[in-house]
Parts: C-alpha cells; structure tokens; sequence
C-alpha cells in the first residue's frame, strides 16, 4: 500500500492571506495552494507550554526571502497541514480526498538563507525570554520621576 | 519525561525561596510598619487579579488581596503630604479609605484628616503633587525633649537644623545686713555744776560731747573723751531738738530742774541712734547664672558653635540655628554666677570732734534709703541662693526629599500612566510622620477587592478568580500569543472545572516569570496542565472531567487501545520511577486567610496519608500568591499526593497513522501480551495518559505516555482521591 502524504502552508495575519503553498500537486493550484517544493519536520504536540514550533524548508528564491521577511516583520501566521491518503489506483485530487492527520499553527519567526535553501522557523513555543509576564515594566515615560525616602 | 508536577524533589526549598521572595504575602503580616517602599524603575508593574465574592459551595464570600503599593510620586505643601502609588495594571476599582491601612493601622486612625483616592491613567484627584528636577522639598517639625538642668550634655535627633532652648528658673539670692553704718554714739549730756542765783535759777550745763564707743555701733555709757564744753544757749536748744527729735531709747529721764536749790542733781540724757542711723535691711532679688554651651555634631565630633548664655530667673531662651542638619551634641558648661557684691554701706563719718559735723551727720536722714532693692540683679549682694533650672529643648527637624536631575534639562516629569491605576493619599505630614515612632514613612496597604477587568471565559468582562482568565489574558492581551495561537476552548473547559471547585485565583502578578515555567509551576494546583495542541496553546485538566466540570470518577474509556502490532518494532519502552520520588511524604499547603477588614494571614495544613509520613519527609507548596481557601489547597494537596502514590512508570512507542488523533490528555489503554523464548513476555493492560504526540511525515507518530492509574473498574484513582481523597488533612 502506498500512502500519498501532501502538506500545506498558509501564510496570514488579521484573517488575510498572504500566500497559500502545497508541495504534493506539481504545478497545479489546488484550492487556491500552489505548488511550491517545501517541507517541514514533524509536528510535536504536547502537555508543556515552553516547547513547540516546526520548521519550514524553502527553495532559495528571492521572492521567498522577501515573502519572509515581509511575515517576521508583519507577524504573520503560518498554518501547516499534513494529509495523506492510501494510493490504490489514482493520485488524489484535492485535499479533500484526503485525511488531514495533524496541524500546526505558529508565528512566522526567523529564516535562515543558504545558497541551497531557506529555512523558517514557525511559533516556537512560549520561550522564557518573549514569554515573561507580566511583561510590563516601570519606566519613566509611564510612571514619571521617581522620588527618594 | 515532559509532564506537568509542582515542584521536583527540591521543591520544598524551592518553594521557600519562592515564599521568601514573594513580596507582599510574607511582609504584610510580619512588617506592617516597614518603611514605604519606592518604585524602581525597570521593575515589573503589578497585575492585579482576583474577584471578591460569593465562593459558591456554601463557602461565603472570599477573595480580594492586600497589596503594599510602591510610591512613585509624592509632593509636600506645608504640613500637607500627598503620596501617589501605583496599584498596578488596567482600571482597578472599588478601593475604599477603610481598607487602607498607614503601617498597622488604618490610615484614619493614623491621621483622621487623610484622604484616600484612585484614578485611571490620570493623577488622582486628591493628592497635590510638586516635583521639581534637580531640587527638593523639605519640611520642618518640632520635637521637644527634656535637658539638663544646668550643666549637662543632650543629644539631638537627627536632621536637626535649629535648636531652641527653653530654661523655666528660679533663681534667687536672699540675705541681710547693715545698709547703713558708722559710729555707735550717744550724747550724754548732764549738768556739771549748778549754780545758784538768788532769785534766778541759772545753770550751767556742760556738755560731755560725743565719744565713739568700743563697738562700731554700738554706744557704750563710759566716756573715754572730751571735755566739758561750756554750756550755751544754742546747746540747750540742740538738746531739746534732740529730745524732740524722737530717739528710740532714752536710757535715763531724769531731768528735774527743781528750785535751783540742789547743786547735785544729774540730768543725762542717753541717745541710741542705732535705729536711725545702723540700718538693718533684708533682700530677695532674682537674679541669673551664665553657662558655656558647645554644638558639635554626633558623627564626627566637629564643634560648629560655641557661645555663653545667661539663664536667668523666670524664663530664657536661646536659638541655635542655621545648622545643617544633623544630629548634635550639645553641652552646657562652666556655670559662672556673680554673687560676690558687698553690701552697700553707708559709712558714717568721724566727726572728728566737730559737734556741728556730728549733729549733722548723725541727724540727717539721707542714710536710711540705702536698702538693697529687691529686683532683677546679675551682680547681687551675698546670701543664700536657690537654683531651680529645668531646660526644654525643641528641635527643628527637617526633612528632605531630593528630586534627581532631569538629564538633559526637560524631561519626563509625570508619566504618562497608561492604562495604569494609580492611589493617592494626602494627609497632614506631623500625623502620617508623627513625633513619636518611626522615622520614615510607613508602608501603606491597600486591600483591592476587584482586580483587572478582562474577558471572561464563562462570559462577560470584568475582573475575575478564574485562573484560565488569567492565562487567557496573559496570552492574549500581552500579545505573546496570536488569537490562533490560544486553544481557548480548552481554557473555557478548565475554568468550568475551577468553578465547579471553586478553585480561585486572587493574587498579584509583581515579579516577572516565564509564563512557560509560571504555569507548569502553576497549573497543577487548579488540578490543570499546560498543554499545545495544533500549534496552540492553553490548559487542560490533570484527569478527565465530566459535563458537570468535575472529574469524572465512573470508569475511563480510553480514546484507543494500542496492541503490540499497532507498535512499530523497537520503539516501545517503559521507564520506572525511583521509589525514593514516590515514598510517602507530608505536604506543607500554605494559603492565604483573606478577610477583608485586616491584613491577610498565612495558613498552613499538612496533608499526608492516614498513617504515613509522620515524622516528615516534608515538602511545602506555597499557594498563598493566589489561594485563600483552605479547600483549594487540600484539591490540590489531595492530586500531588495521589499522583505521587499512584503513578509509577512512563512510556514511550511509536505507532502509525492510528495515533495521530490523539491529543494531548487523551487517556489510552496499550494491551500487551508477548511471548518470548524464555517465556511468558510483557503481558498487561495499562492506561495511560498522552504527553505529547510527534506527527512525522513518513507515516508514523511518536507518543510520550504517562502511567494513568485506575482501579480495577477502570476508575482514575487520582480522580478518586481527588474527589473523596483519603488523604488525612491537619
């Protein structure tokens, strides 16, 4: 038995999309996903807040560099999803001929640039620096000059 | 091994250093009177979050918690003292002047004239505030103490400016003498030789003079000189001036002029003068003494004034002032009195045989006003003298605040406050700082009753007890997490379970965690786990609950059951815990008794196993941050003594495609039955609980489980005993 594995990724913010990519149909666009040749690593689901996070690997394209870049400084979301299906006779058509199996969604965070690949970070978990609370501190913007007893 | 526990087997030292750490809690009941804290820039602003009110379960009303403000702005005018401190995040309402305490007491005992008031993002309405960079507002009060009482040292409290002495005395010197003195004189005056003429009486008479007598003053009856002097006219009116002149004492009257027939008869006058011209007076005059006084500083000895003062009778004052401020020493010395001034006498002078100068001098009366006056007198007369001196001291105290300089010139004065919360307490400094105490401005405490207004999971907006509101607010509203990133469905599920155990958190967020670390230390003790699922995170109960939000204590049916062929070959294991991390121990619980008239009190209650863990080991789980409820701390006593007993092992397999929709939490079964060639292989049942899921794409899912304990119905014994624990409670 074979099994066709397809993963999607959904870049977006406040609802928007931004780019919509597949990698199991080659060249087709496919529910508004196009094809692109990327991967990711497994998805880790836990019972911890401070793990988490998957990584993306890009083709080296300029366009992919400043389609990043544009998602850290914009904070996008990136949704991926993994599907698969049992091959017997006839490839899959759409994503809905298939079982989706796991998802993941996380903030765009860091990209790596090589001559060979661009790697991307993705909603690394609620790490002990980004994740302090409350985050808030004194300042003399806020609270003014302090006195002396 | 990736789950969710409170603490590690140092958690009770942990915990301490937690308790010792936590700033409120501790200090609100051992050191109400502690110096006012001032904010430090680069700390953390507070977060308040709790709901007071009805508990539900029959338990009352609870909640709210006491914070101790940081100042963070002040101003003095006159006597008036304002003070503003920041209460910490969002609109914090509800705060009132009799939950306001001034150390350990309640601010209007402390100064009945205080005022209390709150606003949002703006300088509260009551306070009037003054700062000025580079500068300083200072304040002066007055303390008396008592000095000595004459010569003697006293010592100044510290930041004296001005010393004013005040001396009450009485100072007096009484005595007597002769004012006016001279020769002791009689005149003795006799006829010497009476003749006889025939129808005519004449006689002679003769004079004996004057003579000066053995005593100054005295007048003795011998004569010792002169020489009969013949009589005259003249000398016979002198005597009957004499004699009318009133004297005293006459020590003979015998003056008889008869028929001029006796030759023998003596007439002698004694004239005692003492009365008229030895004056005895007496005199009482008030009068002073003058002492050396020296100022030197305490710290170093440095002397930086010296000068005399006359203190006199009545009252004296001397002002010091002009001193920095400091604490001095001063000493009064060297008492200097003039009391050696003879009496002023008026010495009569020898006549020297003249009678004339004799009759004028010890006849005149300009002699006798010669008495010592009774009046004020530095220089006085000897006598007896009574010094009664009592010295109060009044100190001028001045109090100081110091601006920092705005770098740069102009700058930030007053912040811009957003969304922050701020108190303000203005009150007459003498009370708020009073005489007698301590000398610093004592810590206010604030009991707040309504914490952070935030959306509701359960509903609504406003503040809230619920701990997933908490977290909810945490990722959401510090934009640590995107709205896709909260599994809020979770969060809801967890806060039905609080609320079904009235689990609540009233506590402040003041020092800076990892929201990662703060909930994995957290979460266990509202019977929750941290949990990511899809990419998104929230909390999720330790056990299955059931549509009641209580934990389900009827038989578990698990999400799936695993058999050796769903398990890829090689990649099962079981890995035991140590005996010694499961042995039977006391919990120390420690929360927060909060009533809403006093400061919250720290509660302990053990909790162990009937029969176990009597003498220890001990660990302590310090909830009093959040809990103030003693049946929250026994739930949460109750699962940390039963997950420690119950749950032995942990495993780790890797199946296909069947486990990828399983999430964490999910309960599963993995059924075992093995044959090898040395016999009978690993052959049980075992429920577990789903720790974390690793979907791959190569078709396969890697799962972390941890040991589930059930009964033989198949029921959670940590659901039992955390619904009917057994767990003896002290």
């Amino acid at each position: 038995m074979t099994t066709a594995i397809a993963a999607r990724v959904r870049f977006y913010s406040d609802g928007v999309d931004h780019k919509l990519w597949q990698n199991f149909w080659h060249d087709q666009t496919v529910e508004g996903f196009t094809y692109l040749n990327f991967s990711t690593t497994d998805i880790l689901l836990n019972r911890s807040a401070d793990e988490g996070g998957i990584t993306l690997r890009l083709p080296p394209l300029m366009e992919h560099v400043d389609l990043i870049s544009q998602a850290i400084e914009g904070e996008y979301l990136a949704e991926v999803r993994l599907y698969e299906s049992s091959v017997t006779s006839a490839l899959p058509a759409s994503f809905g001929d298939m079982e989706q199996v796991a998802r993941f969604t996380g903030e765009v965070q860091k990209m790596r640039v090589t001559f060979t690949d661009i790697t991307v970070d993705l909603g690394a978990g609620i790490d002990a620096v980004n994740g302090e609370i409350p985050g808030r501190r004194m300042t003399t913007s806020l609270i003014g000059r302090l006195p002396t007893l | 091994m990736k789950y969710a526990y409170p603490q590690n087997a140092t958690g009770a030292v942990n915990a301490i250093k937690r308790y010792d750490e936590t700033i409120d809690v501790a200090e609100q009941q051992n050191q109400l009177d502690r110096k006012q804290t001032v904010a430090s820039i680069g700390e953390t602003v507070p977060m308040v979050f709790c709901e007071r009110g009805d508990f539900g379960n029959d338990q009352g009303e609870n909640g709210g918690v006491w914070m101790s403000p940081k100042l963070i702005q002040l101003g003095v005018d006159g006597q008036e003292l304002s003070m503003m401190y920041l209460l910490g995040q969002g609109d914090l309402t509800g705060v009132s002047i009799d939950q306001v305490y001034w150390g350990y007491r309640k601010l209007q005992d402390a100064d009945e004239s205080a005022v209390f008031c709150t606003a949002y993002e703006i300088v509260p309405a009551c306070v009037d505030l003054d700062y000025n960079p580079g500068g300083s507002i200072g304040w002066s009060y007055t303390r008396i103490i008592e000095g000595p009482k004459g010569e003697g040292k006293v010592i100044t409290e510290k930041n004296v400016n001005k010393i004013t002495f005040n001396w009450a005395s009485n100072i007096h010197v009484a005595g007597s003498g002769i004012v006016v003195g001279g020769y002791g004189d009689a005149a003795l005056i006799y006829p010497a030789e009476i003749r006889y003429k025939p129808g005519v009486c004449e006689v002679d008479y003769w004079k004996l003079g004057y003579f000066r007598g053995p005593s100054k003053f005295v007048p003795s009856d011998v004569p010792t000189d002169g020489s009969l002097l013949p009589i005259s006219e003249r000398w016979e009116q002198k005597t009957n001036e004499i004699y009318a002149s009133g004297p005293t004492t006459a020590t003979s009257v015998e003056f008889r002029y008869g028929q001029c027939g006796s030759t023998d008869e003596q007439h002698r006058y004694t004239y005692d003068m003492a009365v008229k011209h030895h004056k005895q007076s007496s005199w009482d005059q008030p009068t002073e003494v003058r002492l050396d006084y020296s100022v030197k500083r305490v710290f170093n000895g440095e002397v930086v004034r010296t000068g005399q003062v006359w203190v006199k009778d009545g009252a004296t004052s001397l002002t010091i002032s002009g001193l920095e401020p400091d604490q001095y020493e001063v000493e009064f010395s060297n008492t200097y009195a003039e009391r050696d001034k003879p009496v002023d006498v008026y010495m009569i002078q020898d006549p020297q045989g003249d009678v004339d100068k004799f009759w004028e001098l010890y006849m005149g009366d300009h002699q006798t006003d010669r008495a010592p006056k009774s009046e004020f007198m530095r220089h006085t007369n000897p006598g007896a003298e009574t010094r009664e001196i009592t010295l109060s001291v009044s100190q001028n105290i001045y109090e100081e605040l110091k601006f920092p300089d705005v770098p740069g010139g102009e700058g930030q004065i007053v912040g811009g406050f957003a969304d922050l919360t701020l108190a303000g307490i203005k009150g007459d400094v003498l009370n708020l700082r009073p005489l007698e105490g301590p000398d610093y401005f004592l810590q206010a405490h604030v009991f707040i009753g309504q914490g952070l207004a935030v959306e509701r999971l359960l509903g609504g907006n406003g503040p809230s007890r619920y701990y997933p509101d908490l977290i909810y607010h945490l990722m959401k509203e510090t934009r640590l997490l995107q709205a896709d990133q909260i599994d809020k469905e979770s969060l809801v599920a967890a806060a039905k379970m609080n609320q079904a155990y009235s689990l609540f958190y009233n506590g402040i967020l003041q020092t800076t965690n990892s929201l990662a670390e703060w909930m994995t230390r957290t979460a266990p003790y509202f019977l929750l786990k941290p949990r990511q699922v899809d990419g998104r995170y929230g909390v999720s109960p330790v056990v299955p609950i059931d549509a009641d939000g209580k934990v389900q204590t009827t038989p578990i049916t698990p999400t799936h059951i695993f058999t050796v062929d769903e398990i890829v070959e090689g990649s099962y294991s079981r890995m035991y815990y140590s005996r010694k991390d499961r042995r039977p121990m006391c919990l120390v619980m420690v929360y927060r008794d909060q009533p809403v008239n006093s400061v919250g009190q720290l509660v302990t209650i053990e909790a162990r196993y009937k029969g176990t863990a009597l003498t220890g080991p001990y660990e302590q789980h310090d909830l009093s941050d959040f809990c103030c409820r003693g049946e929250h701390a026994v739930y949460a006593a109750r699962y940390i003594l039963a997950k420690r007993r119950y749950t032995t092992h942990e495993c780790r397999l890797t199946v296909d495609r069947n486990g990828r929709h399983l999430k964490p939490g999910d309960i599963v079964r993995v059924d075992l039955d093995i044959d090898t060639t040395d016999g009978k292989g690993l052959s049980d049942q075992t429920m577990y609980e789903v720790q974390s899921v690793a979907e791959g794409q190569v078709g396969r899912v890697a799962l972390e489980l941890v040991h589930f304990p059930v009964d033989v119905d198949g029921r959670s014994l940590v659901a039992l005993d955390i619904a009917h624990g057994e767990v003896n409670i002290q």
